[in-house]
């Protein structure tokens, strides 16, 4: 198997983040991957607009690598494969629709700094990531909570 | 007031609790509990932290401290900054509504100290009823995206702060927090205040759930964007083409 063929797919942003269902706290099991374009996410209090959000999982056993992360993908009819973070942008970013911004869902608990070259922004995060859906007179809004904070990488 | 907050040292508890399944690496989450004579407040050290990171600038942090403490006093803070952008935010009880930090008054600081160029980390301390609770170092650096309160100290042209909730802004810090509670029933509703207790978690900020929103309404849980993998013995392939 190659990287470009790994079943990195568009997906609903409610289903990618998992924001389908109620959950009281998000759910640690989730493993789901993909990207979406959306017209506005929170990274905690900041509006990103335009963005492509792409959500990826490390594992909580992946080594630390300096300026890179470990993805990891879970598969089906076959163990999980694991690409480094640099090569799958690398790979996949230019297959993927333009956006004012990329936005990755994905945990870094090692806080590398992440030295892709993309077009335009990339958001990332350091330490643990998690989706939510806060509901509130205005309406809903979809928001990554990063344990240690969001990095903006400019292009 | 200092009656109603002054901390029975004996009743100090130590609790030690397993964090949740992370891709964390970082030891396990530690909670110190301790007793008060009447009021006990719970104050979420995490959303302290989290508020000091957003906020735009010092009213908004007293506004947004106010709407995290549960208890009936309102917190006042005094920022100080020094010629090296080390800052310091002291939060107090206004007992006596001088304005000034006096004796038995302080509950914690938050203090933020530059470390390198464009680099700077900051510490919470608690004090009186929550003296025990310190936050991990925690990190920032020019590139994160935070309120203006830090992020202005990596402005070529910083002005350091100096700042001091004053009588008359309690009073409004008073109101909105009035409001805020009666649009927030679930958390500020009927329960009683005795009986509860406050602490905070010593060396790990992350619990399941840490990114619950403070401000909106009502907030569902997703997903986490990492795999508890710990105690494998066999490695995924990895590709590299």
């Amino acid at each position: 198997m190659t990287i470009r063929e790994l079943p990195f797919r568009e997906r609903p942003v409610r289903e990618l983040l998992n924001l389908d269902g109620r959950r009281a706290e998000p759910d640690h099991a989730y493993a789901g991957y993909g990207w979406a374009r959306v017209d506005e996410i929170w990274l905690g209090e900041h509006a990103v607009r335009d963005a492509l959000v792409l959500g990826l999982h490390t594992a909580d056993d992946a080594e630390p690598l300096g300026n890179d992360v470990e993805l990891e993908f879970e598969l089906p009819n076959r163990g999980p494969v694991s690409v480094l973070a640099s090569t799958f942008l690398a790979k996949w970013l230019p297959e993927l629709p333009k956006a004012s911004a990329i936005v990755l869902a994905l945990c870094n608990p090692h806080r590398a700094p992440l030295h892709v070259v993309t077009p335009v922004p990339l958001y990332y995060a350091h330490g643990d990531v998690e989706s939510w859906l806060d509901e509130g007179d205005g309406g809903e809004r979809i928001r990554l909570a990063a344990q240690y904070g969001w990095i903006r990488r400019d292009a | 007031m200092i009656s109603k907050t002054k901390l029975l040292a004996s009743a100090l508890i130590l609790a030690l609790t397993t964090a949740g399944v992370g891709c964390s690496n970082e030891p396990d989450r530690v909670e110190r509990w301790a007793t008060t004579e009447n009021t006990n407040v719970k104050i979420d050290w995490n959303k302290v932290n989290q508020a000091y990171r957003d906020a735009s600038g010092p009213q908004d942090l007293e506004k947004r401290i106010n709407e995290i403490y549960e208890g009936d006093e309102l917190i006042s803070i005094a920022v100080a900054d020094q010629d090296d952008k080390t800052q310091v935010v002291t939060g107090f009880f206004d007992k006596n509504k001088n304005g000034s930090v006096d004796e038995g008054e302080k509950i914690f600081t938050i203090k933020r100290e530059p470390t390198g160029s464009g680099e700077a980390h900051v510490q919470t301390v608690g004090y009186g009823p929550y003296a025990g609770y310190a936050s991990p170092f925690w990190s920032i650096t020019s590139g994160m995206l935070m309120g203006a309160m830090i992020s202005n100290m990596f402005m070529p042209r910083y002005v350091p702060m100096t700042y001091v909730t004053s009588n008359a802004r309690l009073s409004d810090l008073g109101s909105h927090r009035s409001s805020y509670r009666a649009s927030n029933p679930a958390r500020f509703g009927k329960a009683s205040k005795s009986g509860r207790s406050y602490g905070g978690h010593v060396t790990k900020p992350s619990k399941p759930g840490f990114g619950r929103s403070s401000g909106f309404g009502r907030s569902s849980g997703g997903g986490r964007f990492g795999l508890a993998r710990r105690g494998r013995t066999v490695r995924p392939e990895r590709l590299t083409a």
